[in-house]
């Protein structure tokens, strides 16, 4: 029987997109945004 | 539109709504009725930050107001936050600074984001309607800098000091501050005096212009911390690197609460959804999904292939001018040409790079996934498999070859997935 492979990735915070729901990269996902507090350097 | 996280990841809360400033920007709904000045007292600010750790919300943002008018309860806010594992920063125009004060602030690990109008004086203190405001404000700043505090300046834009921005953040890094953020002004509810200050469209690249140039020439880390119409700007490969993290995270990554315990999506707002004194944020946090699910937004917004990335811009806006479910002031429509961001290469870590997992990461259990938080700061929502994998590795150093080895892997899809975790310090390279 086949191992079940492991599902590595970043998931989507929306879901406008759903092809791009896992992804490797973070460059789709919605980041911490917060408009006055994300700002540490 | 958006997923629904069980909580928020970042909350603001408003100490008091008394302020030693009186700006004419200021964007806090009370100012009208700054008579009336509410300030949460010790109990109830442990109430909330009690409220926000049993939803595992993990950071907080105290700000006003000027939280510095009550320092024993903004310190004793920040200690409690602090001991039940919270990340901590604060809003202040470090006016009313003491040294105490500073020291406090680094033993809590807390940075301060504070306010700068103008390089020039008499105009800072114009705005501010406080003779003597920019004095203390740069005093206040060497004092917290001195004390080993981290601070960034931020620059409300308006028609007044649009042309002093590259000035103002030249002056700001002159102070040895590395962080200079420049934003465009918001209205009040119900503000009589906003037309007189708003920025006319034509000037909102020049913000970024600016930014830019500030950073290529004195190398500062420059931001803009608003939401923009893209159809306004246009010009991706110039400024989508301002947008691509400052979609509008009302309600859905973060919220505030007020000075009377009332949440509302963020500080603009005076929208409220339940009193995080007497409920629990879990409860009340599913009530703001109106901000996530798009009704909120216009149908030509809905329509429009960048709303992700842009929000339709800012709803308290709309709201000022009438209609909260309107088009963003700014906007042009949805019928514009794009010249699309230019993302840099990712230069990935190699399969041989030896790594550990952050020993200050935490993870949060969502519907969809879970959250990576990082000392106290929200990162991304990875899959429960990736959540897995990072526990396993905890107090062990792998690298990403060994990870594509040992589970059968693409190896440049593992390497890509560790750069992005690498980028988000979720992992560190091991010593």
């Amino acid at each position: 029987m086949e191992e079940e492979k492991l599902c590595l990735g970043f998931v989507s915070m929306t879901t406008a997109d759903q092809e791009a729901e896992y992804s490797a990269s973070c460059e789709c996902v919605d980041c911490n945004c917060d408009c006055w507090c994300d700002w540490d350097d | 539109m958006y997923k629904e996280l069980k909580s928020p990841v970042a909350v603001q809360l408003e100490l008091t709504t008394g302020c030693n400033h009186k700006c004419v920007h200021c964007y806090n709904h009370w100012r009208k009725n700054s008579e009336k000045d509410k300030t949460l007292n010790k109990e109830e600010v442990k109430k909330i930050i009690e409220n926000l750790k049993s939803s595992e919300v993990p950071n907080l943002l105290i700000t006003g107001g000027e939280p510095m008018l009550y320092p024993d309860l903004m310190i004793s806010a920040f200690e409690f936050a602090r001991s039940v594992g919270l990340g901590c920063s604060l809003n202040s125009n470090l006016t009313l600074v003491t040294p105490e004060i500073a020291k406090e602030l680094k033993r809590l690990n807390v940075g301060v984001l504070t306010s700068i109008l103008s390089f020039d004086k008499g105009l800072h203190d114009n705005i501010t309607a406080s003779t003597g405001s920019f004095n203390r404000l740069i005093e206040g700043i060497r004092l917290v800098m001195k004390c080993g505090v981290p601070v960034s300046a931020n620059m409300v834009v308006m028609r007044m000091n649009v042309d002093q921005i590259y000035e103002t953040g030249k002056f700001v890094h002159s102070l040895g501050v590395t962080g200079f953020r420049a934003t465009k002004v918001h209205p009040a509810q119900g503000s009589s005096c906003f037309e007189k200050i708003k920025l006319p469209p034509e000037k909102i690249t020049k913000i970024f212009d600016d930014l830019i140039r500030l950073r290529e020439e004195f190398g500062l880390k420059v931001d803009s911390l608003t939401t923009y119409p893209i159809c306004l700007l246009k010009d991706m490969s110039r400024y989508g690197q301002f947008l691509s993290k400052r979609n509008c995270s009302a309600g859905k990554t973060g919220c505030t609460i007020g000075a009377d315990g009332q949440v509302r999506p963020c500080g603009h707002s005076d929208n409220t959804y339940g009193n995080a004194i007497e409920e629990s944020m879990l409860q009340i946090w599913p009530r703001l999904n109106e901000w996530r699910d798009g009704s909120l937004l216009p149908q030509e917004c809905k329509e429009c292939k960048y709303v992700i990335q842009c929000s339709g811009g800012c709803r308290m806006d709309c709201k000022f001018y009438g209609k909260i479910n309107g088009m963003d002031p700014y906007a042009t429509g949805k019928n514009f040409t794009c010249i699309p961001q230019k993302l840099e290469p990712v230069v990935l870590l190699n399969a041989e790079t030896r790594l550990v997992v952050n020993a200050n990461l935490g993870l949060r259990l969502e519907k969809f996934g879970t959250a990576l938080i990082v000392e106290g700061s929200f990162k991304s929502i990875i899959t429960p498999d990736s959540a897995g994998l990072l526990k396993e590795l905890v107090g062990t150093t792998f690298t990403p070859g060994y990870i594509a080895s040992k589970y059968n892997l693409e190896l440049d899809f593992v390497r890509r997935f560790f750069t992005g975790l690498y980028k988000q310090k979720v992992v560190c390279m091991a010593e």
